[in-house]
């Protein structure tokens, strides 16, 4: 029986507002928002609770795309591939647009998730656990070639750049020995875990961008985009999902699927639905430049990761990806234990997480769809005033991401340093953040698997599952290859 | 009339401000008031850490007459937020004896020893530390294991432990009682495979690629109710017996550590500055004194399988540092996980 009132729906409401504030502000995330709101587990109890964790989790995770579109700076790392077309779009006067079709993508994946939470957890759990460490290495390689396809015309400095990211990602202590690499001794202690996600992502785009405006001079203090054109091509309609069916769906799938894999986040599903996005287009030049094609693949993905991550933890008691795993210590606290038999022991808080996050998904989509022609707006602010407003925002974003560390401001500025030199001297710097993503979780499961094989590099070509994405990978570089080539005959 | 009404209560505001602001007890050696930052050494919120740190803060927080906020830092971080932090009473640490095993294991430096902190209570305990191995493994216990190793001369036993923790310890006093009942060969062939969290090590089973892994009990135990036989596991010994539970532990096994019964629970305690004012400590003492007699803290923290153990800071102290230097022998003399690695 499921408990569903006016509490429940203002905690609903609750949590997917909060979410979307902490998933548009830069440094703050859905699994941050989660732990901050952990407590009230105790106040409420875990069938009403789950109303405000489950819409933190969505709002948390959907918020993401409003910065991303509107100011090309991600709120989430999973909303990266978002602002690649979306911010273009932004651009030539089709922020509300881009918004709109980024909401309702959303809604679509998360739906899709929760489709695939309902019907098919226990087949579906039992597929991931044959996802070894093999597979999942080759699955974040597979993430990584998005590199290549994004680096079209320029590939050389986009995979220098990828690689660049992989190895400060390593930076830190290696898990395994607790040594450390890479790291000077006045900064062991601040640098033990590395340089964090959030500061090094928001210093890259939002820090970069300020300081080359800044370069150039902010004469024009109004952004020269018009939101108020009468063009009927430049408003939202529901034609702009024509020809998306199978992009929304696959996308969808990818971002349920990776999901689902424990320890592959949602930045690996929003990057891989975005690079097959780009191999299965029949305009591939157009994605990157706004094309409505990468905004549905990159949000349709990134809220399919929802559902998609619910379902290990909630059958084998294996959380799917960050956000989750603090859930995990909600369902502790209230002396739950999250595991193979949770469901069958716990039916009523099962129906109850399926039906809120049906809910939240709903309200996520009202409580955006609707006024975001008014935050639409925040486009219109004079750079001068939202600029410094911006810095603002990263800093305290920054300085909380872990209860208020100096070094991470830091490493925001710096890697906002780093990021415009990377502009001076034509070095991308979005392959270097997905190579600084993927980086140590494709060292953790290339250690991972030679553990398992006793240090034989054969495992990676054994076992059939690994055969298949050895082909899509291989498939993958061909065409970014082809595609490099051809777009450098064009420039020729 | 509306701008005079605005400016008395401007001023009324900023009156009040003042003299709330002036009353303040900054300089009383007291938690009482403050806002307490409670951090832990780890950055999970579902581990054993978090949920005991955050269940005794919001008891202890009402006993103090302070607010307390948990912060999940990490284990150095933790410490060295200790290290750093004022000795004011806004910032205290919850942890295991992780605390000392980092320096015992060299994973931080002696900086952070507990000769550098104020100990505090002990709040709780987590005896629930546990080995298992799958549901179709050919042992039964650890105790079977070398055993079986004995009668099988070309099998090895892969135990999945992390390195410089509580497994580490759990490891290394199951592999030096091995080496001294069964000989080198048998001990050669138990090999350490190095796993992360519980969800890693689970994931290292069920591929196959290592025999016997280490959690929590509270966290395994589904596992070992199930019939789905690629998850299904069961428990081949505990460090610590559990009330109610029915797994023999290393003393039931006769593991032994230098010939003596070895029982390891994981001893949660408050650290805190070290130049804190003794009044800090005192009054800390009290309300957990206080707060582990209330029936309300005991039931939910049995609710997840720990129980309640209060020391007071000086027998704490004694207990801790005890516990330490009789473990820093066995750390002094065992190999290096390097050389156990397959």
């Amino acid at each position: 029986m499921i408990e569903f009132g006016l509490l429940q729906l203002i905690m609903a409401v609750l949590g997917v507002g909060v979410g979307i504030i902490f998933g548009a502000l830069p440094g703050m995330t859905a699994t941050m928002a989660i732990a901050i709101f952990l407590p009230l587990t105790y106040a409420y109890d875990l069938n009403t609770s789950l109303f405000l964790l489950l819409g933190l989790y969505v709002g948390g995770i959907s918020g993401g795309l409003i910065p991303a579109i509107l100011l090309n700076i991600p709120g989430t790392p999973s909303s990266i591939t978002t602002g690649f077309d979306g911010f273009p779009m932004a651009k030539r006067g089709e922020a509300e647009k881009a918004l709109k079709i980024g909401i309702t993508a959303s809604l679509i994946g998360g739906m899709f998730s929760l489709a695939a939470l309902c019907l098919f957890t226990p087949p579906l759990a039992k597929l991931a656990i044959q996802f070894s460490a093999v597979e999942k290495f080759l699955i974040i390689l597979f993430a990584l070639t998005v590199i290549a396809a994004l680096s079209k015309g320029n590939m050389t400095r986009g995979i220098f750049a990828g690689f660049l990211g992989v190895l400060v990602s390593l930076i830190g202590a290696f898990a395994d020995n607790n040594h450390l690499r890479m790291v000077p001794d006045f900064l062991k202690v601040e640098l033990r875990s590395g340089f964090q996600l959030l500061p090094v992502l928001i210093g890259l785009f939002a820090l970069t961008q300020i300081f080359q405006e800044a370069e150039t001079g902010m004469k024009v203090s109004k952004a020269t985009y018009d939101l108020n054109n009468n063009d009927k091509s430049k408003r939202f309609s529901i034609k702009d999902f024509k020809g998306q069916g199978i992009n929304l769906i696959r996308s969808s799938a990818i971002g349920t699927f990776m999901g689902i894999l424990p320890g592959v986040g949602g930045s690996a599903a929003s990057l891989l639905s975005y690079s097959q996005a780009k191999n299965f287009s029949k305009e591939p030049e157009k994605l990157g430049t706004g094309a409505v094609e990468g905004l549905v693949a990159s949000e349709s993905a990134n809220n399919g990761l929802t559902g998609g991550a619910l379902i290990p933890l909630l059958s084998l008691g294996i959380p799917g990806d960050s956000t989750t795993a603090v859930l995990v210590g909600a369902f502790m606290l209230q002396g739950i234990q999250v595991g193979p038999l949770f469901i069958t022991n716990n039916r009523g808080t099962w129906y109850t997480i399926l039906f809120a996050l049906a809910i939240c998904n709903i309200i996520m989509f009202i409580t955006m769809f609707y006024p975001i022609k008014h935050i639409a707006k925040v486009i219109k602010l004079p750079k001068n005033r939202i600029y410094p407003v911006i810095i603002l925002m990263c800093v305290v974003g920054a300085y909380a991401i872990r209860n208020g560390n100096m070094f991470d401001v830091w490493t925001l500025l710096l890697f906002g340093v780093i990021g415009y030199i990377f502009s001076k001297i034509n070095i991308p710097s979005a392959p270097f953040l997905i190579g600084f993503i993927l980086g140590r979780d494709l060292e953790k499961y290339f250690v991972d698997s030679i553990k398992g094989s006793g240090g034989s590099l054969a495992c990676f070509f054994t076992r059939p599952i690994g055969w298949g994405i050895w082909a899509l990978i291989i498939a993958s570089i061909l065409f970014a290859v082809f595609d490099n080539r051809k777009a450098r005959r064009q420039q020729a | 009339m509306k701008k005079r009404i605005m400016a008395l209560l401007m001023a009324a505001v900023m009156v009040t401000g003042l003299i709330t602001g002036c009353s303040k007890k900054e300089d009383v050696n007291s938690f009482d008031g403050k806002n307490i930052r409670v951090v832990i050494g780890s950055t999970s919120t579902s581990g054993d850490s978090y949920l005991i740190a955050e269940t005794v803060s919001r008891h202890l927080a009402k006993a103090l007459n302070a607010t307390a906020k948990v912060d999940a830092v990490g284990a150095v971080e933790a410490v060295d937020a200790i290290k750093n932090a004022k000795p004011d009473g806004q910032t205290i640490m919850i942890f295991h004896d992780m605390t000392y095993l980092g320096v015992s294991f060299g994973a931080y430096g002696e900086e952070y020893s507990l000769e550098n902190m104020t100990v505090g209570p002990r709040v709780a305990q987590n005896p629930g530390a546990a080995w298992a191995a799958g549901v179709n493994a050919p042992y039964e216990s650890l105790q079977e294991i070398p055993e079986y190793l004995k009668a099988n001369p070309d099998a090895i036993c892969r135990m999945a432990c992390e390195s410089g923790g509580v497994s580490h310890v759990a490891f290394v006093v199951f592999y030096e009682w091995v080496l001294e009942n069964y000989g080198q060969d048998v001990a050669d062939r138990i090999v350490v495979v190095v796993g992360g969290s519980t969800a890693d090590k689970c994931q290292l089973l069920w591929d196959g690629n290592c025999d016997v892994i280490f959690a929590d009990y509270t966290s395994l135990y589904d596992y070992t109710q199930t019939d789905d036989q690629k998850i299904a596991m069961k428990f081949m010994g505990l460090l610590d017996n559990i009330e109610g539970v029915n797994i023999p532990s290393y003393a039931d096994l006769g593991i032994t550590m230098n010939g003596e019964e070895f029982r390891f629970s994981k001893d949660f305690l408050v650290y805190l500055p070290k130049d804190i004012p003794q009044e800090y400590v005192d009054e800390l003492d009290k309300a957990m004194e206080t707060v582990s007699n209330d029936e309300t803290f005991q039931s939910d923290l049995e609710a997840m399988s720990y129980r309640t153990a209060y020391l007071k800071s000086e027998d704490a102290k004694t207990f801790i540092y005890d516990k330490r230097d009789g473990l820093q022998s066995l750390i002094d003399a065992a190999p290096s996980l390097d050389d156990l690695i397959q």
